[in-house]
């Protein structure tokens, strides 16, 4: 069997079992998720990146204790999550500007805007008006539609992955939607 | 599908979420609706384009191998040993093995000896405001339980009530050590006193290690005739109020040394080693002795018939029925 169909719980058993690279299967099956997730609370991509690699790296510390009868995913996020909590408490870094991410991919863009052709620059355009939309939504809609738009995950999965009620899910994702329609059709009639 | 669907229906179908007749349905109205197919594209394009730069963004983000090379620092993760029990879960198996083999010892017991070995089934209490338990002066309503493990020093006379499967009760006068063993028996050591069973069909004792059984129709135990004369005499002496039951009265007569019929009215009706002491040279008393013509002839015929029905001088309520 190729080792990128095994499941999580295979997997990690055979990490326990001491092929510890087995472990840069599960790191390259969930880096998105993680990084998504943290991105929807984060601000500053230096953090984001910081703490994808803590959340791994705890993961791989306590590996024994994981249930391989719980998704790997939702115990991804909730070591995520409690180590944002952490970050947050001790730093006051993440009370960037709002614009950060936005900022770090135009200014990236714009040097490179030379070499890519206008549809490309139009896109990146749009992606930074889209991104901009997206970090004005409350935190709580933002995780959910990220998970989903990004990671295309089905709202069942997100919503087990955030230990979320279905409907909660949903409406959140709903909502988001909405939102960011309201925004885009304001900002298509800005001048 | 002419009316335009809900906006979450079009949230839906972009998500995926629509399934079977709601997804034809929908996609059926798209193909006729241009608004609603121009949103929908708007949406998903949208889409598409956070998904593409959130990717891009990541690509210059990843940690694969800073994991990696971070992981390969630290010890390799261990299998979890099983958690280690708390105390009481340590405790829990030994406690529960030394429950188990204590009920199964009390009921490999037979039933007579567990209700004969309850620590209240054997109690008495003096008669008389003279004599002592280990020493000490005891006042008749004082009652005492046999227990497994002490022994105690009695002196003066004694009314012992046996709550067994047979109640009976006997009375003591003279000295002795009384104990009580785990086979329900009551044991009289360094003993020099008579015994008579006032109340009951039968009670079995020790005294001075030999068996004695105390049956309704005898009349009464003693361990050495001259020692217990004397005592007796004293305690005829002392405590001439002493109650007793017509058993008992009679019972007590042939301790007087001087009445050596009496006395041997009384041995004749014992086997156990002691009764060879009884019928010692000194008193030149056998068994086969003509008894006195003088003891009344109830005592010598019909002993059983005097043993029924006899009300506990003790108490104001009979005790039970002699058999």
């Amino acid at each position: 069997m190729n080792k990128h169909e095994m499941s999580d719980a295979e997997l990690v058993k055979m990490v326990l079992a001491g092929e510890i690279e087995q472990f840069s299967i599960l790191v390259e099956r969930y880096e998105k998720l993680a990084f998504s997730y943290l991105l929807s609370r984060l601000n500053d991509l230096q953090e984001v990146e910081d703490i994808v690699q803590d959340t791994f790296v705890k993961a791989f510390r306590h590996l024994a204790s994981y249930d391989c009868e719980r998704k790997f995913a939702g115990w991804l996020v909730t070591i995520a999550r409690n180590l944002l909590i952490d970050s947050r408490r001790k730093a006051s870094r993440n009370i960037a500007s709002t614009d950060l991410v936005t900022d770090v991919l135009l200014s990236d863009s714009t040097k490179e805007n030379k070499n890519h052709p206008p549809e490309v620059i139009i896109q990146r355009e749009r992606y930074r008006q889209i991104i901009n939309m997206i970090q004005e939504l409350p935190e709580d809609f933002r995780t959910p539609f990220l998970l989903r738009v990004v990671n295309e995950l089905p709202y069942q999965e997100i919503a087990e992955i955030l230990s979320l009620p279905l409907q909660t899910v949903k409406n959140r994702i709903f909502k988001a939607r909405g939102l960011l329609r309201e925004k885009r059709e304001n900002y298509e009639k800005m001048p | 599908m002419k009316k335009c669907p809900e906006k979450e229906i079009l949230f839906a179908l972009l998500d995926g979420e629509l399934e079977h007749e709601e997804l034809a349905r929908v996609q059926a109205h798209l193909k006729s609706c241009s608004r609603c197919a121009e949103e929908y594209k708007q949406m998903a394009c949208d889409d598409k384009i956070l998904r593409q730069g959130v990717e891009e963004l990541l690509a210059r983000h990843r940690v694969n191998s800073k994991i990696m090379a971070e992981i390969k620092k630290i010890p390799a993760p261990q299998p979890a040993a099983s958690k280690p029990a708390d105390w009481w879960q340590k405790a829990l198996i030994p406690a529960l093995a030394l429950g188990l083999l204590f009920l199964a010892m009390v009921f490999m017991i037979p039933a007579n000896h567990r209700f004969h070995g309850r620590v209240d089934s054997v109690s008495f209490h003096a008669l008389n405001n003279e004599s002592t338990v280990d020493g000490v002066t005891v006042q008749p309503e004082q009652k005492f339980n046999l227990s497994l493990c002490c022994r105690q020093s009695l002196q003066g006379q004694f009314l012992f009530s046996s709550l067994t499967e047979n109640p009976a009760e006997f009375v003591i006068r003279g000295t002795a050590m009384v104990s009580f063993t785990d086979q329900a028996l009551v044991v009289f050591s360094d003993a020099d006193l008579e015994v008579d069973l006032v109340n009951g069909s039968e009670v079995k004792i020790v005294v001075n290690d030999a068996d004695v059984s105390l049956s309704a129709g005898t009349v009464s135990y003693r361990t050495n005739p001259r020692a217990v004369a004397t005592m007796s005499a004293e305690i005829a002496s002392t405590t001439p109020e002493t109650p007793t039951s017509p058993i008992f009265e009679a019972a007590s007569k042939p301790v007087v040394a001087s009445d050596s019929a009496l006395a041997s009215a009384t041995t004749i009706l014992q086997t156990s080693a002691t009764d060879a002491e009884v019928a010692t040279d000194a008193f030149n008393i056998t068994a086969d002795a003509e008894p006195d013509p003088v003891i009344p002839a109830e005592v010598q015929t019909e002993p059983a018939s005097s043993v029924e029905h006899i009300t506990n001088p003790f108490v104001d309520q009979p005790l039970g029925q002699g058999q």
